[in-house]
């Protein structure tokens, strides 16, 4: 992951000031020392050239002088070996005598100086005598600097001399020049970048690079460095301007983060306050849930004991109409034992006229027996139709009694268990109420504290706009620090635009717990009417168990009327029996017929005797039949009575049902209002939660 | 201040003018931040005997005294003040005594200060003709920023020569 040295290098440049003010002076010297070298350099070679120009016409004229009067006598061997020895001098390529026609005069040998390297390696390569040529390829491969020189006699030009000097010493002399300057220019420019380097470092970068920790300490929240000021210029400025306001942040995000543990306790609260809240209309629903199957059950009971008397009615109706059968079958009962009374009358006259006919006896005789022997089956039949009345007696005693069970037992179990849970849900009502109106005051306390935040805000607001305008005034080096400044200045906008939604959110908080306070106000007022209407059902319910204790007393004389009569009956029947045993008896007599008169007299006696009390009998079976029948007409109307109230009860079942469902929907409301509640302050704990975060980013 | 701005071709270097910007009644109104020291909530104000009469009285800020001027009454708006808790004392510098001088310090008082705004140059035009008159030759400028027009006050011209003078008067009779 290292990054090539050429990146870094040009990172730590962007980085520094020092780096970027010694690299710009130091190019900048640098590149003027060079352009300075390279004329200097051109001004020396020139200078020397001419120095060699002006020696070399030196040179000629001195040779010309020596060379004219051999040239002029023609000695050629001669000029050559002057040539020869002046071609061997510093710095001298060749020489060459040229004659008025342009032929040299001078040998080849004697013409270029072989000490020469240069020249040496020209001779060698060409390998010939032309001097002319020679010189040539000297010109081409050494370039040298070459003078011509007339020699002439009176006004007469006899010969020419050329000179041909090396270049190499010029070029020594300006190397070393070059070689000088140069490295003067190096210590000069390393000893300026060395300085204002030292310089840069030490008034601007570190005072700087300070401040800048400092700054960033403070963007970050840490509020606990502080700038080391020594100076009194523009960046001691700086520094004391950024302590001011380091110290100035930290008073305020003190108050604030005072205010917003505050927040935090006061929020916890509420937040106590709502669970409480949803409790309370917890156990509010649930106790109207007991109370509405405590009223649902109350309505069974009730509509199982209108079965019950429905059952009671039908069972009296049949009771009725059986007695009235008894009742008829009596009266044929008396009618017949009238027949028996005028029968017996008649027996008693035949057996005076006993004598009279035997036959006619033996006929009545026979008429008696079949009138007793229809005397007998119309009593099984009464004494069945009795035990009918008295099974159906028996029968209304016990569902009397059931619907007495009933109605003391379950109906006003489930009527004091109503008005319990009405109570109960009357007494949770007012709690929540009150619960409701503590939340109130708790966000009344709430809009206290904001208004604290809003003016610590506000400063906040104030010291960022003031160290912007300190930041402006320190010039370039107080960007950064305006960039910080304009962060807090957000920061306290954003800390605004929170508290004031957190206030919107108390005011709503407020206008719901004033609603759910009426709709709770709702709920106790139909609480209250829901127990008022438990409390009729409650004495339609007594109503109901004294009809009911009525009915029963009914039954019960009905009941013992009925075994009245059946021991009547069984006294009838037994009667009959003796009858016809009587009969029997008489029959046995008549066909003895002589068994003597007195006994039948006497037994026509008895039987007289006994015919009597069954007639007194039959009479107060009649009367008891009639009693019967007035008992069930009575009992009838009796049950109808009950039937009616145990209607109106179902009515008002009804009603309490309806009520019953009506504050069911009210604490659904109430539970929705809680929750809605909760969600309120849900959002408050998260908007105080934000806001608790934003100020735990600062270190005081 | 400068900000470069590249198009598509050329490269501009817009000169930016940062300027402190406060309401004054329904005005937006506009100093350079360079003539600004700091922002301050009211401090209560001394009235001493014989100040000239545009002057309120005098302030002490943290052992300095300097007058106060209220810009509601200089820009001859109602007293009728909005919100108390948002008005401000902007402590100016180059009032009284013009370029040059030594640097005494004057409390203007607005009724609430808003932000900083980089405004270019060549958004801010001159005053209107209109507004140049005796009474509003302190108006240095016009600043369009998006939608909003900024008033921007010549920190020079806030007081006339006599008022300089008169204060300057006052300031030797009360060292």
């Amino acid at each position: 992951m290292e990054k090539p040295f050429n990146e870094r290098f040009k990172d730590a440049i962007r980085s520094s000031m020092g780096l970027k003010l010694v690299l710009t002076l130091s190019g900048w010297i640098t590149l003027l020392m060079l352009a300075g070298t390279f004329f200097v350099a051109r001004m020396m070679l020139g200078t020397q050239e001419r120095a060699l120009e002006a020696r070399g016409r030196d040179v000629g004229a001195v040779l010309a002088k020596a060379a004219l009067d051999r040239i002029a006598s023609g000695d050629i061997l001669g000029l050559n070996l002057l040539v020869g020895d002046v071609v061997q001098g510093k710095d001298i390529l060749a020489i060459v005598f040229t004659g008025i026609d342009g032929a040299p005069l001078t040998s080849a040998r004697a013409s270029f100086n072989a000490a020469d390297p240069g020249v040496k390696k020209v001779l060698a390569a060409e390998q010939g005598e032309d001097v002319k040529r020679l010189l040539d390829a000297v010109r081409r491969e050494l370039r040298p600097v070459e003078v011509s020189v007339d020699v002439s006699l009176g006004g007469a030009k006899l010969a020419a001399i050329h000179l041909a000097f090396s270049r190499d010493e010029i070029r020594g002399n300006a190397q070393r020049i070059v070689l000088l300057l140069l490295g003067t220019s190096v210590v000069i420019v390393l000893s300026i970048a060395g300085l204002v380097y030292f310089m840069t470092r030490r008034m601007i970068a570190t005072p700087t690079s300070a401040a800048e920790a400092v700054a960033s300490a403070i963007a970050a929240g840490d509020l606990t460095q502080n700038v080391r000021v020594s100076t009194i210029d523009e960046i001691g400025n700086l520094g004391r301007g950024l302590n001011r306001m380091s110290i100035g942040l930290k008073g305020m995000i003190g108050n604030i983060r005072g205010s917003s543990e505050q927040l935090v306790l006061v929020s916890g609260e509420v937040t106590d306050v709502a669970v409480n809240v949803s409790a309370a209309s917890q156990v509010q629903s649930e106790a109207v849930e007991e109370a509405s199957s405590s009223v649902n059950e109350m309505h069974y009971a009730l509509k199982e004991i209108g079965g019950s008397m429905d059952d009671l009615s039908e069972t009296a109706e049949q009771t009725s109409s059986a007695v009235i059968e008894t009742a008829a079958s009596i009266d044929e009962v008396a009618r017949l034992m009238t027949d028996l009374s005028s029968s017996i009358e008649e027996t008693s006259t035949a057996i005076i006229q006993m004598s009279a006919s035997i036959r006619q006896n033996a006929e009545s005789i026979g008429v008696l027996t079949v009138l007793a022997n229809e005397t007998a089956s119309s009593t099984t039949e009464i004494d069945a139709a009795v035990r009918e009345v008295e099974s159906g007696a028996k029968q209304s005693v016990a569902l009397a009694e059931a619907v007495t069970a009933d109605a003391q037992g379950l109906g006003m179990r489930s009527i004091e268990k109503t008005i319990e849970g009405m109570r109960r849900i009357e007494e949770e009502s007012q709690r929540s109420a009150d619960v409701i109106n503590r939340l109130g005051e708790r966000a009344e306390n709430i809009g206290v504290i904001l208004t604290v935040i809003e003016d610590v805000t506000d400063q906040t607001s104030l010291l960022a706009l003031n160290a912007a305008i300190l930041a402006a005034q320190a010039g370039e080096h107080g960007k950064g620090f305006a960039v910080v400044a304009a962060e807090i200045r957000e920061l306290a906008n954003r800390t605004a635009s929170s508290t004031s939604e957190i206030g919107k959110l108390i005011v709503s908080v407020q206008e719901e717990s004033r609603e759910a306070v009426d709709v709770m106000r709702k709920g106790v007022q139909l609480a209250a009417e829901g127990t008022q209407l438990a409390r009729e059902a409650g004495d339609a319910l007594q109503k109901i168990l004294e009809r009911a204790d009525q009915s029963r007393e009914m039954s019960r004389s009905i009941s013992r009327a009925t075994a009245e009569q059946v021991t009547g009956i069984r006294q009838v029947s037994e009667a009959v029996d003796g009858i016809n045993n009587m009969a029997h008896q008489i029959e046995r007599a008549t066909s003895e017929q002589r068994t003597g008169s007195e006994q039948i007299m006497r037994a026509s006696e008895k039987m007289r005797e006994i015919t009597h009390f069954v007639k007194n009998a039959t009479a107060e079976q009649v009367k008891a039949s009639r009693n019967i029948t007035n008992v069930m007409e009575t009992m009838g109307t009796k049950v109808n009575m009950v039937k009616r109230s145990s209607g109106e009860v179902r009515t008002g079942s009804d009603l309490i049902v309806k009520a019953i469902d009506r504050i069911k929907m009210t604490a659904k409301e109430n539970a929705a209002l809680a929750s809605n509640l909760n969600s309120a302050v849900e959002v408050l704990t998260v908007q105080t939660g934000a806001l608790k975060k934003e100020l735990a980013r600062f270190k005081i | 201040m400068l900000r470069v701005a590249k198009n598509k071709k050329t490269t501009v270097i817009e000169e930016l003018a940062q300027i402190v910007t406060f309401h004054v009644g329904q005005e937006e109104f506009g100093l350079d931040i360079s003539a600004i020291t700091e922002a301050i909530r009211p401090l209560p104000v001394t009235a001493l005997p014989r100040m000239p009469k545009f002057v309120e009285g005098v302030i002490n800020l943290r052992g300095i005294i300097m007058p106060v001027v209220d810009l509601r009454k200089r820009f001859g708006l109602s007293e009728i003040r909005n919100d108390p808790r948002k008005m401000r004392m902007i402590i100016i510098r180059g009032a009284l005594t013009g370029r040059g001088g030594p640097q005494k310090l004057l409390a203007l008082v607005v009724d609430s200060v808003r932000e900083v705004v980089h405004v270019p140059l060549r958004q801010i035009e001159s005053a209107p003709a209109a507004a140049t008159g005796a009474q509003a030759g302190f108006i240095g400028g016009v600043a369009k920023v998006m939608d909003r027009l900024i008033i921007i006050i010549d920190i020079t011209r806030i007081l006339s020569g006599e008022e300089r003078t008169a204060l300057a008067e006052a300031d030797h009779v009360h060292p």
